[in-house]
């Protein structure tokens, strides 16, 4: 028995997984084939709404398949940024080369420290309130970006130099697209693979996990730096298409609008969270060109409602059209989605 | 370095610390019974202090507004709880959203309603008081001394009485409380009321001290998650034990070096304490 | 099963497209790339000029936002009434650029490409300025900024983009420098300064160190204050060991009122240390209260006190429009004269062409709330006057009259801050 469903369940995945798939091709296709109908300024902030798209997939890769709140995600956003623009303004000389070199030192610095932040933290018998130190970085790197006016650009930030700003947005915008449609498609095989497994199993329950042989404290650490590699990422292709940084960019408000943006998305899909940093985001620009007083309460009120009537976010909604109802607020089932904040009490149901 | 000047920074590290309990109380016990954040708590703070001076503003003394502002924060916090966020308590990412998009209603209806420019509230008394030769300002003592009663009647509430044993129950363990009878709903809706208008309580003590400004809320409830996570969730004995790191920390360092090193430093701790203890000081596990 | 499925699928992707397409298409009317150059360029005297104004109405710089947004309205009202600019009707666009860098980068593009505005006026934080530079220097928009800053501008875009960029507000050298030699002769010449740790503060300090070593102050101590400290305790204790003359305080907002207060309670003013200060202006007055207030100094380029025609007709002009209570602040007045400068070289150059308005606003001064106010052609900087005052409590009138000006000076000019081509 164990045998005939153990050679079924390949086929059963792989067939549940063709017509999602084929969606998401169907949707890649159509953002492709944007720049020809939307106008260069839609482009523009499509662009860099992506580029926040991989904040939030990096929180929910974290958070949502690892059970690890994180707080503080645009500090490595920050870091890609700032790695760039101090790069590309010091290393003149080498023209695009130094958007790369920028590039690899913001990305390697945001590894870097989430390697050894995570190792430091998750040695201990308690990650659950590593939330704390995420925060405490987020807050402490904004300081110190406002504070170093000499060697940071302090609180007016840092342009970038003017050649290393694209002139063909449209052609940018098919990068960036190319990015993030990568960056999914690879965390998507991850959290799919057997890490991704043993990563979800340290979500549910960290010690029965450790219980079965796994040093989870590596599982999580993997996953955290893997987390801030893509948010730096992000911020790499930020900078270069903005042509500036700014000390807003390290710190804890735009950490927690990622965080917003992952839950009004949907965690635990990837690709939610991308669908909500761009959904929040354009929300947010054309409210405020309809409603230029109110529309702060317009975005309140979103908030307020995509819960009370989808809580499992955006990708909720895609689900409710499947089965021709509202999503039920299940207690159970809700209950087990809301575990994994502060603590895990080691009860098992 | 003199007496006087290490007695000031106490006392301002006190003040701080009774203020920063005060708003993290809700807080805590609301996070600790239903695990939720409610990101909308640092209005409630807000709306005290503007309660406070809408209520002065209407020709009533400071003492009546002191009194009024906050039961009415904590009936608008009660409100809220029944309206809206009793139905989403089950999922912490809804809870957060929701409440987080009600903050953002709330700051926007005060700033629509009130202005943008920030307000003050002038103190109900002026002066200082002579702590042996220091001369401390007589209002902030009065913050402190009625902080600290209020606090204390808290933790009294909670560890003394019947209802304050229900609670207990219930944050150590919702479903066998529900199971010995407890009613856990009618638990949560009045320590949201009395979580609420303890934040708002803070502002309305703090209003002739800070100026009023939509805004200001933000910053106090960053600090809040720190108290209560070094303190303890859940744990109304830890909050004011974490209020005191946090802010005593904040005051006291601040003499030593730079302000901006002394922030720093702060974090640290908060971060070093809590992963000794991860737990929080008073927390259980 | 699985057909099912695919089926589904199918519905799903033709249910996306339709949305995607619909999206696109109500916005497609958005296509401004061709007009933008020469966009505001060619005349149609019927069509109204119009003014891009991206200000913060909402977050930490909303009370700056709010005064912009009033007083540029009333501007272009006043401007309409008078016949319009060149015979064509002024029209003034607002934009929320919500006290954040990349918002106002996001309004004031979309100001360019969607309202296809002829010229921006506005934005309050620094570093929202510097980011929005680069875009509308390429859309080659005259954009006026009527903050109070730091300097420097002309100098770190010179050659890309400065040509276009008019910065209306005061440099802090401007009402700093006078000040100096009027605290050493008046209060003497040991002075403590205090200034809030990032760029504007900064270059404050070394504006103030400056000017008193040319008026003979000695610089007894000198700190650096982060943003957002609420306890001076520590500071003001080194400050007191010191035992200055005077306490410069190059501090704001909040952060201000903190200080002050904190100040009157240590009983630094009864040891004979008078605190001054270039950043507290009416507004703080009832927040504070008299006791925290009386006997300050203040430096600053606009007084609502000021004794001219011209202020005395638009305090009347603003009360008419906002209420017989309305009190304005330096950023509603430089607000106000930035979009009247703007008018005021358009019908100077007959045009609101790029290169002709440039050419016109670096000759144009116009008489202002405050005085005259004329462009400085070489790093499109505007120089003004500047008043000092003391602030004099007194029950029997409102807050702003506390202000009693005791200098005044018509013309001051700050170092120049680069090269504005």
């Amino acid at each position: 028995m164990k045998a005939h469903r153990s050679s079924l369940l390949p086929l059963a995945r792989a067939s549940r997984l063709q017509p999602a798939a084929a969606l998401g091709v169907t949707a890649l296709a159509l953002l492709a084939l944007a720049p020809l109908a939307l106008s260069p300024l839609r482009i523009e902030l499509l662009a860099t709404f992506l580029t926040f798209g991989l904040v939030a997939l990096s929180l929910d890769l974290i958070w949502g398949f690892g059970g690890i709140l994180s707080m503080g995600q645009f500090a490595f956003f920050g870091m890609g940024s700032y790695g760039v623009a101090l790069v590309s303004n010091e290393l003149v000389d080498l023209g695009r080369l130094a958007l790369l070199l920028g590039a690899l030192a913001g990305i390697g610095a945001a590894v870097l420290l989430a390697v050894a932040l995570s190792y430091a933290f998750f040695s201990t018998s308690l990650g659950d309130l590593f939330v704390l130190v995420t925060i405490a970085l987020a807050i402490i790197l904004e300081r110190i970006a406002v504070n170093q006016t000499e060697l940071l650009g302090g609180i007016n930030g840092i342009l970038l130099p003017y050649w290393a700003v694209p002139t063909n947005i449209d052609g940018y915008y098919l990068v960036v697209l190319a990015v993030v449609a990568f960056v999914f498609v690879a965390t998507t095989i991850a959290v799919r693979s057997p890490f991704g497994r043993v990563l979800r199993a340290i979500k549910g329950s960290e010690q029965r996990a450790q219980f079965l042989g796994y040093d989870t404290k590596w599982y999580k650490i993997a996953a955290f730096a893997a987390a801030a590699g893509i948010a730096a990422l992000g911020g790499v292709l930020y900078s270069i298409l903005t042509g500036f940084v700014f000390p807003g960019l390290v710190g804890f408000e735009y950490s927690f609008d990622a965080l917003v943006w992952t839950v009004f998305g949907g965690m635990g899909t990837l690709y939610g969270p991308i669908l909500g940093a761009l959904a929040v985001n354009f929300a947010k620009f054309y409210a405020s060109d309809i409603l230029l007083d109110y529309w702060l309460l317009l975005i309140g009120f979103l908030f307020i409602a995509i819960v009370v009537f989808f809580p499992d976010g955006l990708v909720g909604i895609g689900r409710a059209l499947r089965r021709g109802r509202l999503p039920r607020r299940n207690g159970l089932g809700a209950m087990r989605a809301a575990r994994g904040f502060l603590t895990a009490r080691g009860r098992n149901f | 370095m003199d007496v006087e000047f290490v007695t000031r920074q106490l006392l301002n590290g006190l003040s701080l610390s009774v203020i920063l309990a005060l708003i993290a109380l809700g807080l805590s016990v609301i996070f600790g019974l239903m695990r939720i954040l409610n990101m909308a708590h640092g209005e409630f703070f807000i709306l005290g202090g503007y309660g406070l001076l809408w209520v002065t503003s209407l020709g009533l003394s400071f003492w009546v507004g002191l009194v009024a502002a906050p039961l009415a924060v904590g009936a608008l916090g009660f409100v809220l709880y029944q309206g809206l966020i009793r139905r989403l308590a089950a999922s912490f990412t809804a809870a957060l959203l929701a409440t987080w998009g009600l903050s953002i209603i709330i700051r926007q209806l005060v700033q629509i309603v009130a202005g943008p420019r920030p307000y003050s509230v002038d103190e109900p008394f002026s002066g200082s008081i002579s702590i042996g030769s220091l001369q401390y300002p007589a209002y902030r003592t009065f913050i402190i001394i009625a902080g600290i009663a209020i606090l204390a009647g808290t933790v009294l509430l909670y560890y003394r009485t019947s209802f304050g044993l229900q609670i207990r129950a219930a944050i150590h363990n919702r479903e066998m409380a529900a199971a010995l009878g407890i009613n856990t709903q009618r638990i949560n809706g009045v320590s949201f009321f009395v979580g609420s208008a303890l934040a708002g309580l803070a502002g309305a003590l703090l209003s002739p001290l800070i100026p009023l400004a939509p805004f200001a809320g933000l910053a106090f409830l960053v600090d809040s998650f720190f108290v209560i996570l070094v303190g303890g969730v859940g744990s109304v004995l830890g909050t004011p034990a974490g209020g005191l790191v946090i802010g005593g920390g904040e005051s006291v360092l601040q003499f030593g070096v730079s302000p901006l090193m002394a922030d720093i430093l702060i974090l640290l701790i908060a971060v070093v304490i809590v992963s000794v203890r991860p737990q929080g000081l008073f927390g259980t596990r | 099963m699985t057909k099912l499925r695919w089926m589904r699928a199918f519905v799903a992707a033709v249910g996306v497209t339709l949305v995607a397409v619909a999206l696109a298409a109500c916005g497609g009317d958005d296509s401004a790339t061709e007009d933008e150059g020469g966009g505001g360029g060619e005349e149609q005297s019927s069509e109204p000029i119009k003014i891009g104004a991206p200000v913060d109405l909402s977050g930490v710089f909303a009370v700056y936002g709010e005064q912009q947004r009033q007083a540029a309205e009333l501007a272009v009202k006043e401007i309409n009434e008078d016949g319009g600019i060149n015979g064509r009707q002024v029209e003034i666009v607002f934009a929320d650029a919500q006290s954040d860098v990349q918002p106002a980068v996001e309004q004031v593009k979309s100001l360019i490409d969607r309202e296809q505005v002829d010229v921006l006026i506005g934005i309050v934080s620094s570093a929202a300025r510097d980011a929005v530079i680069p875009t509308v220097a390429r859309a080659e928009k005259v954009y006026i900024y009527p903050t109070t800053y730091e300097g420097g501008v002309a100098e770190k875009f010179s050659g890309k983009g400065a040509k276009y960029v008019f910065t209306t507000g005061p440099v802090s050298e401007q009402y700093i420098s006078p000040f100096m030699p009027y605290l050493v002769e008046n209060y003497g010449p040991k002075v403590y300064i205090l200034a809030m740790d990032y760029i504007y503060g900064t270059g404050s300090a070394e504006a103030a160190k400056a000017a008193l070593a040319d008026a003979g102050g000695e610089v007894v101590g000198e700190e650096l204050v982060p943003l957002g400290t609420t306890d001076f305790s520590a500071i003001l204790n080194r400050v007191e060991q010191a035992n200055p003359d005077v306490v410069y305080a190059v501090i704001a907002g909040e952060d201000l009122v903190f200080l002050m207060k904190q100040f009157r309670e240590f009983g630094l003013d009864d040891q004979g240390v008078t605190f001054a200060t270039t950043e507290l202006d009416e507004s703080y007055f009832e927040n504070l209260g008299a006791e925290t207030v009386a006997g300050t100094p203040i430096s600053l380029p606009y007084f609502v006190v000021m004794d001219n025609e011209e202020n005395q007709r638009w305090l009347e002009a603003m009360r008419a429009e906002y209420g017989e209570d309305y009190v304005p602040g330096l950023a509603a007045e430089s607000m106000y004269y930035s979009v009247k400068l703007f008018a005021e070289a358009a019908k100077n150059a007959g045009s609101i062409e790029p290169d002709a308005l440039i050419a016109a606003l670096e000759e144009t001064s116009i008489e202002t709330p405050q005085g005259e106010v004329s462009i400085r052609k070489e790093d499109h900087q505007a120089i003004m006057g500047n008043a000092i005052a003391i602030v004099e409590p007194d029950p029997s009138v409102p807050p702003y009259e506390w202000v009693k000006i005791q200098e005044t000076f018509d013309r001051i000019e700050p170092s120049v801050q680069g090269s504005a081509e």
